[in-house]
């Protein structure tokens, strides 16, 4: 081939080649989407709406305190005068009397389900639930339902050194318990008994395990037990109730906007990497012995946005069921560090099996640089071109 | 001494309560209140006194709680310890209330006794520590005795 001919076949195949990359990469293909007529996105609330939200808490927190407290005092006595045969948690219903002679009776039943559910009897810890119900009966769906009442979630009292022995679980009344009070039927049975029990989080942990040891409790409170609110060893969760919110519902695809609004550990342990998992488990692990605990527990808002792992809630009760009691408490109330007591609670390294855990829940997610297939090719394919053509030219090449 | 010991130690778990006990209370609360039952009732079998103080309360795995009595000069006491079944290790502790401890007992696991005749009539500060329970909080119980 003539050195001029040759010339012009490179100059003209550099153009093809750059136009079928900018053809595969290049919008519309590329990374610009398309406008789609419905596309999943978190809301993200203004400035004033954050701070209204963040008042909300802490006066829903307050109030919660004040009811717990106050509560303390209306029930040490029925706790004294309690007799040893009674088990099950000690219900305080507060609202209206004519409230209250509806749902006391299906709450008491309720919560004595969830208790055996859970395998309690008479336990060290008694747990005390104090119900907030409305002042007033409500007749109309909707109707004069006051806003902090459907708000918020269970707010806990734990137990400590001026009371050892009771733990508070303050819950106000939701959706299905104001729907009994207007209609004085319980709504889907199975849904508010798993909510029932949920709701008594971290006190069904002291009440089946005893007050843990000092490490353990500060660990939980240094990261506001996030690790404890699901009581939930008695039976094994599934995929399915856990990855919904990760991914995208049409298509499938991981949501990575919701899954890097996680802490970076916990994307990493998301990834499959035991490092990471580690690090996600023993978060709040540093602690000074003078650090004195907040004895109320208040959940954030929507927490599970911003868990430590996924689904965090239920770790130590799967940790309970896996290891078994003796193991759980040994390690619930050692005095040891606890990555040293849980790895031996575990039998295994924290992180590694941390790791395997968190693949029950959800699927491996592709973490890092990653070409797709379709480039992959497309650059295998151009490079073939590319070796092959230099290949004919170098066989056709005359040396004078 | 170790024989007496062992005389209390048998009477307060071998054998049964010497009195009804009242149903009030817990089951661990219970265990503790027979104990010192049981060993105030040895004592007594053992020439010692009626019970000059008795104390119960809860303690977490590592706490400890301090209260005072005013012991006779020349008297001799027996203070007992006592505690629940999820209870391993207790320690009694006397001491002056400047802190210097007189007489002290952690290592009889979870049923500690202190033989002690003050020089002189004042108070003391007697300190009791959970050093290992299995279920936190462990009831415990605590008996000041005079022979």
């Amino acid at each position: 081939m003539a050195p001029g001919l040759r010339l012009r076949l490179w100059v003209a195949a550099a153009p093809a080649a750059c136009v079928v990359v900018a053809l595969a990469y290049l919008p519309p293909r590329g990374g610009v989407r398309a406008p789609e007529p419905l596309r999943l996105q978190i809301p993200q609330p203004t400035p004033a709406r954050l701070r209204a939200q963040d008042l909300a808490d802490a006066w829903r927190a307050v109030q919660a305190e004040a009811q717990l407290r106050e509560s303390r005092y209306h029930v040490a006595s029925d706790l004294n005068r309690r007799d040893s045969a009674e088990v099950g948690p000690l219900l305080l219903a507060a609202g209206a009397d004519s409230v209250v002679s509806v749902v006391r009776p299906v709450l008491r039943a309720e919560l004595d389900t969830a208790w055996r559910r859970l395998g309690l009897g008479a336990t060290k810890v008694n747990v005390v639930v104090i119900v907030s119900l409305p002042t007033t009966v409500l007749r109309t769906a909707g109707a004069a339902t006051p806003a902090e009442a459907l708000g918020g979630g269970a707010s806990y009292l734990l137990p400590d050194s001026t009371d050892r022995t009771t733990c508070g679980v303050f819950l106000p009344a939701g959706y299905l318990i104001l729907t009994l009070v207007r209609t004085g039927r319980l709504e889907r049975i199975e849904q508010f008994r798993e909510s029932l029990k949920n709701s008594l989080g971290p006190c069904a942990f002291y009440a089946a395990y005893g007050n843990p040891g000092k490490p353990v409790r500060h660990w939980l409170a240094n990261r506001n037990f996030d690790v404890a609110l699901s009581p939930s060893w008695s039976a094994p969760g599934n995929l399915e109730n856990t990855t919904w919110w990760l991914t995208d519902f049409r298509t499938g695809h991981w949501w990575w906007e919701m899954i890097y609004r996680n802490p970076p550990s916990t994307v990493a342990c998301l990834g499959g990497r035991p490092a990471g998992c580690r690090e996600a488990v023993l978060k709040g692990v540093e602690y000074g012995f003078d650090d004195s605990l907040p004895r109320v527990l208040a959940p954030e808002r929507r927490w599970w946005l911003r868990q430590g792992l996924v689904p965090g809630e239920r770790y130590l009760a799967d940790v309970a069921r896996e290891v078994g009691r003796d193991r759980f408490l040994r390690f619930w109330s050692s005095p040891q560090p606890v990555d040293t007591a849980l790895a031996e609670a575990l039998k295994a390294p924290v992180g590694r099996w941390t790791e395997r855990w968190e693949r029950r829940y959800v699927p491996k997610v592709p973490l890092g640089a990653a070409a797709p297939l379709g480039a992959a090719l497309l650059a295998s394919l151009l490079g073939a071109v590319a070796v092959a053509s230099t290949a004919v030219t170098v066989r056709h090449r005359q040396v004078r | 001494m170790t024989g007496f010991r062992t005389l209390v130690m048998i009477a307060v778990f071998a054998l049964p309560s010497a009195a009804p006990l009242r149903a009030q209370g817990n089951r661990w609360e219970r265990q503790v209140r027979e104990q010192l039952q049981r060993a105030a009732a040895t004592l007594q079998s053992a020439r010692a006194g009626p019970a000059q103080l008795t104390r119960t309360g809860t303690l977490n795995a590592e706490e400890s709680e301090s209260f005072v009595v005013t012991l006779q000069a020349g008297v001799s006491y027996e203070i007992v310890g006592v505690c629940d079944n999820d209870c391993t290790s207790l320690g009694l502790t006397l001491a002056t209330m400047s802190n210097n401890d007189i007489a002290a007992d952690r290592s009889s696991e979870n049923f500690p006794v202190l033989h002690v005749t003050p020089r002189t009539t004042v108070a003391y500060r007697v300190r009791v520590v959970m050093a290992a329970c299995q279920v936190s909080p462990c009831w415990y119980g605590v008996g000041v005795y005079r022979r």
